[in-house]
C-alpha cells in the first residue's frame, strides 16, 4: 500500500477541498490501519486453519466477539487490568477453539467443506444468542491502562496512543506468525501436516497435536484481536458478525490459505476502506466487498497464490438416485399439493403464504445446490431485489400490481443472469464467497438509496389490489393465488430436471471433466442454472413483498441468504418438496419461539448443528431412505439398495490436507 | 522405419492433411518442461501406441490433444485445421474424445444413463429443456448396442454406475466415449489395474473398435501395446525419442536405455 502522502494528494481535489486540515485525513488513514490490523489478525488465523484443515470457520467472528466480551467482563466486574484481560481472552478463546475442533469439527473431516461451514455457522448463532442473553451493547474505554492513555505526536498530527499500540501489536503478531511458519522447525512441521498429513504420521509426527495447536493459536489470535478492539469499539454480541463478513472477503481476495495474502489484504482493506470513507463515508463497508469482487474477477486465485481450491467442487449428494426419482414422481407432487391446499387452515394464512414463498426461495437455492453442485451464499440478492423493484414500481412509479411483479421478477432475473456469466466460472468455496460478496453489495445499494427503499424503515405501501375481479386483499385468497404461482414454478422445475438439460446438470455435478470430454459446455450449463435459480428466487421475492405489503432491509441481508440453506438442509436437499417442509418448520419454530422466548436464533443454531452432525440428508431424505431400505429388506422392492454408504458419495477426493487423513 | 520427426514438411502437409499434427508444441508447468518442442504427425492409422517411462509427458500430450491443456507455444492441427485455441468441449465436438487415467464415469447415475448422457449430447446438443417425459427411450436402442459392444450384461444396466466392478467401470467409460462417435479415441492407460481376463477383453475391444476410427493408446503394459498398436511413438523427457513398428522399437538401443538405463 502507498504511504500516507499519495492519498492525501487525492483528497485535495475531492469535492470538499480545504474544509478539513490534512492531519484529519492522515488520522483517518491511521484509523484504517487499526481496522486493517484487526482484519489481518483475523484473516491470518482463518487462513492458517483453512490451509491446514481445509476448514472454513464461521465461528472465527464469534471468537473475536468473545475476546472482547471476556476483556470487558474481567475488567469491569473483576477489576482486572487490560494486560491481564488480553492474556485471559487469548487463552480462553483458544481453548474454546480446541474444544470445538476435538468434539465437533473433527467428525466432519473428509466430508464436503460445506458441512463444516454450516456447522460453524450454527455454532456462531448459538454463541451470539447466549452472549446476547447476558449482555447488551457497551464499550470499555475505561480499561485502557495509564501508559496507553492520551495521544502521541506523530509530527503531523496527534494520534491516540492506544490505537497506535493496536497497530504495532498487530504488525508484530503477523510478522511473528509469518516467521514462525516459514523459518522455524515447528512451522515446517505445520506446513508438512497441512500438505501430507498421512506422510507426516508415517514419519512419526503427532498430527492431531499439531492440529489442536494450530486451532488454539488461530482462535487465540481472534480472541486477542477482539480483546484489543474492546476499548475502542462497541462491545456487542453482534460485533463478530460484521467482522466475519469482512474476514471472508479478505481471505478470499488474498488467496485462501496464503499467510502473506491475508496479512497484506487485511491491512490493505483497512486502508482502502478508510480512503473510501474520506470520499464517501457510507462506502467504507461496501468497498471491501467490491475490492474482493474485482480481485476474484481479475485474478481468480486471489492476489497471492493460496491453496488451489478451484477443484473443490461440491460433493453434496445426500440422496440416492432412487430416492430422487421418487420425489420427482407424480404421487409425490400430489401429496405436496394436498398439503398445500390444507395449510392455510392449519396456520394463519399470512404465515402459510410465508412458508410457501420461503419454500420456493429455498427451491431456487436447492436447484443450484443439490442439482448444480454450487453452494450460493447470496441468493437473497435476488429475493430482495425482486421484492424491492416490485415495491418501488408500485409505490413510486404507480405501476399496477401484476405489471410490477413482472417488472420485479424481470429486473432481478436479468441482474442474476448478467452476474451469472461471471460467477459460473467459479466453483466450490470461491462460488460461495463471490455470491456472498455480491449480495453484500446489493445490501449496500438498497441501504444507500433509502430515499426510494426506505432504508432501515423499510418500504411501505406495497398494497395488494384485486386481480381479474379476485380480491387478493383477502389473505386466504392471496394464499391460493400464491399456491398456483408456486405450483406452476415447481412444475417448471420438475420438467427441467427431467429433461436432457437436467440430466446434463447432474452430470456436470458428478464429473465435470468427463462432461467436457464428451463435448458438454459445462460453463453454459451453469450459467443457465444460475439464471434459473435467480428466476425462482425472484418470483418468491416479488410475492413476498405483496404478502406483507411492505419490504424490509432484512430481505437483502445476509441472513436471508442463510435461511434457505438451512430450510433446504433441514427438509432434505434434492428432494424438491423438502425445502417447503424445512421452511415450514423453521418459520413455525420462529413464530412459536418468539412468543415464549427471545432466543430464536439459539434454537435455529442448534438445529443447524443437529442437521450437520446427525441427519445430513434432511427430514424427507432420511424418511425416504429409511423407507427404501425397509422395502428392500422385506423383499417388497428390488433386492439391492442403491443408496450409498453414508460417507462414500460425499467424500472429497484428493483435495489434500487433513481432510484426506 | 526410424525417422525421428523434428520438423514438418509444410508442402506435403498441404497436399493430404494428416489426421493430427503437432508443430513444435512446448508445455511447461512452472519450471518443469513436460512436453519439449514436440513435432509429430499422426496419420489415419488404426492404433497408435504411446509409450515411455514415467514423466515422459504421455498424459500431458493427451491433455494437449484433447484441449484440456492449451498449447500456447506451438500449434495443434486436426485434418489440417488448427485446433490449438479450442476448449476441451469444442475439441470433443470435433471428434477427438478421450478417456482418463483414473476411471471417469458418472457414479450416481445408472449405467444406461451414463451412455444416454453422451448420446444426447451428440444427437441433440445436450441442453434440450422442453421434451416429452420419456425422451431417453429414443436413445435406449443405441445405448444398449454400445453396452453390448463393450460387454456390460443387461442385468447390470440399471444399477448405479458406482456399483460396477472395476473392469466394468472401465468398459462403461469406453461406452461413454464411443457414444460421442469419435474419429480419434484417446485412451489413457485403459488396462491399468485390470485383471488378466479384463485386459484380454479390453485388448480385443480396442482392436475391434479401431476398424472405424483411429485410436491412440497410452499404456504401460507392453504386451497390450504389442498386440494392438500398428505404430509406436516413444516419448522420453518430453521429447519424441523414436517411432516405428513394435519389433523395431523394441530393439532400439535408445529405447532400452530409456527404460533400463545405460549399459556400463
Amino acid at each position: 500500500m502507498a504511504g500516507a502522502a499519495a492519498p492525501a494528494e487525492q483528497i485535495s481535489v475531492s469535492y470538499r477541498p480545504g474544509i478539513k486540515p490534512m492531519a484529519y485525513y492522515i488520522t483517518l488513514l491511521f484509523n484504517g490501519l487499526v481496522t486493517g490490523g484487526f482484519l489481518a489478525m483475523m484473516s491470518l488465523g482463518m487462513s492458517i486453519i483453512f490451509g491446514m484443515m481445509r476448514v472454513v470457520n464461521f465461528m472465527h467472528g464469534s471468537m473475536f466477539m468473545l475476546g472482547a466480551v471476556v476483556v470487558f467482563v474481567f475488567g469491569s466486574y473483576f477489576g482486572l487490568s487490560l494486560w491481564f484481560g488480553f492474556f485471559v481472552a487469548a487463552i480462553l478463546v483458544g481453548l474454546l477453539g480446541v474444544i470445538l475442533e476435538r468434539t465437533l469439527i473433527k467428525r466432519l473431516y473428509g466430508l464436503d467443506l460445506a458441512y463444516i461451514l454450516i456447522l460453524t455457522f450454527g455454532l456462531s448463532l448459538i454463541v451470539e444468542d447466549i452472549v446476547r442473553m447476558f449482555f447488551g451493547v457497551t464499550s470499555a474505554p475505561f480499561l485502557v491502562p495509564d501508559m496507553l492513555k492520551g495521544a502521541v505526536n506523530l509530527g503531523f498530527a496527534f494520534y491516540p496512543k492506544y490505537r497506535l499500540f493496536v497497530v504495532v501489536v498487530s504488525v508484530v503478531l503477523c510478522a511473528g506468525t509469518w516467521f514462525a511458519l516459514e523459518r522455524t522447525r515447528l512451522g515446517a512441521l505445520i506446513r508438512a501436516a497441512s500438505e501430507r498429513p498421512n506422510l507426516l504420521k508415517c514419519f512419526g509426527g503427532n498430527v492431531p497435536l499439531l492440529i489442536s495447536g494450530t486451532f488454539f493459536f488461530a482462535s487465540a489470535l481472534a480472541g486477542l484481536a477482539g480483546a484489543l478492539a474492546a476499548p475502542i469499539r462497541n462491545v456487542s454480541p453482534f460485533m463478530g458478525e460484521e467482522m466475519i463478513n469482512f474476514v471472508f472477503a479478505v481471505v478470499v481476495a488474498g488467496g485462501m490459505g496464503s499467510i502473506a495474502g491475508s496479512v497484506v489484504m487485511g491491512f490493505g482493506s483497512g486502508l482502502v476502506s478508510a480512503i473510501a470513507a474520506i470520499f464517501y463515508a457510507p462506502a467504507a463497508t461496501a468497498v471491501i466487498y467490491i475490492l474482493m469482487l474485482v480481485v476474484l474477477v481479475v485474478r481468480p486465485g486471489g492476489i497471492f497464490r493460496g491453496i488451489d481450491i478451484s477443484h473443490f467442487a461440491l460433493h453434496y449428494t445426500p440422496i440416492s438416485e432412487r430416492a430422487r426419482r421418487l420425489f420427482m414422481s407424480p404421487p409425490a407432487a400430489l401429496v405436496a399439493l394436498a398439503a398445500g391446499l390444507v395449510l392455510p387452515w392449519l396456520v394463519y394464512p399470512v404465515l402459510a403464504t410465508d412458508i410457501l414463498l420461503w419454500g420456493l426461495f429455498a427451491v431456487g437455492f436447492d436447484l443450484l445446490f443439490a442439482f448444480g453442485g454450487l453452494l450460493s451464499f447470496g441468493q437473497a440478492a435476488y429475493w430482495g431485489t425482486s421484492a424491492y423493484v416490485t415495491g418501488i414500481l408500485m409505490v413510486w412509479v404507480g405501476v399496477p400490481m401484476p405489471l410490477a411483479v413482472i417488472g420485479g421478477v424481470f429486473a432481478s432475473t436479468l441482474a442474476g443472469t448478467l452476474f451469472g456469466f461471471i460467477v459460473a466460472r467459479k466453483k466450490g468455496i470461491y462460488f460461495s464467497m463471490i455470491t456472498f460478496a455480491f449480495a453484500s453489495v446489493v445490501y449496500f445499494i438498497v441501504n444507500e438509496f433509502a430515499d426510494y427503499t426506505g432504508g432501515e424503515d423499510g418500504l411501505h405501501g406495497v398494497i395488494r389490489t384485486p386481480l381479474f375481479g379476485i380480491d387478493l386483499r383477502n389473505d386466504h385468497v392471496f394464499y391460493y393465488a400464491c399456491l398456483i404461482a408456486v405450483g406452476l414454478t415447481i412444475a417448471l422445475v420438475l420438467r427441467l430436471l427431467k429433461s436432457p438439460y437436467g440430466m446434463a446438470l447432474l452430470g456436470a455435478r458428478e464429473n465435470e471433466r468427463r462432461m467436457m470430454s464428451i463435448g458438454y459446455n459445462v460453463y453454459g450449463l451453469r450459467v443457465k442454472a444460475y439464471a434459473l435459480s435467480c428466476f425462482i428466487c425472484s418470483i418468491a421475492g416479488a410475492l413476498y413483498a405483496l404478502n406483507h405489503q411492505f419490504v424490509t432491509l432484512e430481505t437483502v441481508a445476509w441472513r436471508a441468504s442463510g435461511d434457505p440453506i438451512m430450510m433446504t438442509l433441514l427438509g432434505g436437499a434434492g428432494t424438491i418438496f423438502g425445502p417447503f417442509l424445512g421452511g415450514g418448520i423453521v418459520l413455525l419454530m420462529r413464530n412459536t419461539l418468539s412468543s415464549i422466548t427471545d432466543s430464536g436464533s439459539l434454537f435455529i443454531g442448534l438445529l443447524f448443528v443437529a442437521i450437520v452432525m446427525l441427519f445430513r440428508r434432511g427430514i424427507l431424505g432420511e424418511i425416504v431412505h429409511h423407507w427404501i431400505d425397509r422395502r428392500s429388506a422385506t423383499g417388497l422392492g428390488p433386492n439391492h439398495d442403491t443408496s450409498q454408504p453414508e460417507k462414500a458419495p460425499m467424500k472429497v477426493a484428493g483435495i489434500g490436507g487433513i481432510a484426506d487423513a | 522405419m526410424l525417422d525421428q520427426v523434428q520438423k514438418t514438411d509444410k508442402a506435403s502437409a498441404a497436399v493430404a492433411h494428416p489426421l493430427l499434427e503437432l508443430r513444435s508444441v512446448t508445455i511447461s508447468f512452472g519450471g518443469f518442461i513436460a512436453v519439449n518442442n514436440v513435432s509429430l504427425v499422426l496419420e489415419q492409422k488404426p492404433v497408435y501406441g504411446i509409450i515411455g517411462p514415467n514423466g515422459a509427458g504421455k498424459t500431458t500430450l493427451f491433455n494437449v490433444l484433447s484441449g484440456f491443456i492449451r498449447a500456447r507455444k506451438g500449434e495443434l492441427l486436426f485434418r489440417g485445421e488448427t485446433i490449438s485455441h479450442l476448449s476441451s468441449e469444442q475439441v470433443a465436438r470435433r471428434g477427438i474424445v478421450r478417456s482418463f487415467q483414473i476411471t471417469s464415469i458418472f457414479p450416481h447415475m445408472t449405467v444406461t444413463d451414463n451412455v444416454v448422457l453422451s448420446l444426447e449430447r451428440r444427437k441433440h446438443g445436450g441442453t434440450r429443456t422442453f421434451v416429452r417425459a420419456n425422451w431417453s427411450d429414443d436413445h435406449s436402442a443405441e445405448a444398449h448396442d454400445l453396452l453390448d459392444q463393450v460387454g456390460i450384461p443387461p442385468s447390470l444396466r440399471s444399477e448405479p454406475a458406482n456399483d460396477l466392478p472395476y473392469g466394468r467401470k472401465r468398459a462403461l467409460e469406453l461406452a461413454i466415449s464411443l457414444a460421442a462417435r469419435p474419429q480419434v479415441l484417446l485412451l489413457d492407460e485403459p488396462t491399468a489395474g485390470m485383471t488378466v481376463p479384463d485386459v484380454n477383453r479390453t485388448t480385443e475391444l480396442i482392436s475391434r473398435l479401431s476398424k472405424d476410427r483411429t485410436i491412440i493408446v497410452v499404456e504401460h503394459n507392453l504386451g497390450v501395446i504389442a498386440n494392438v498398436a500398428d505404430e509406436i511413438v516413444v516419448l522420453q523427457q518430453g521429447s519424441v525419442l523414436t517411432r516405428g513398428a513394435y519389433d523395431d522399437v523394441r530393439k532400439d538401443v535408445r529405447v532400452i536405455e530409456a527404460y533400463l538405463g545405460k549399459r556400463q
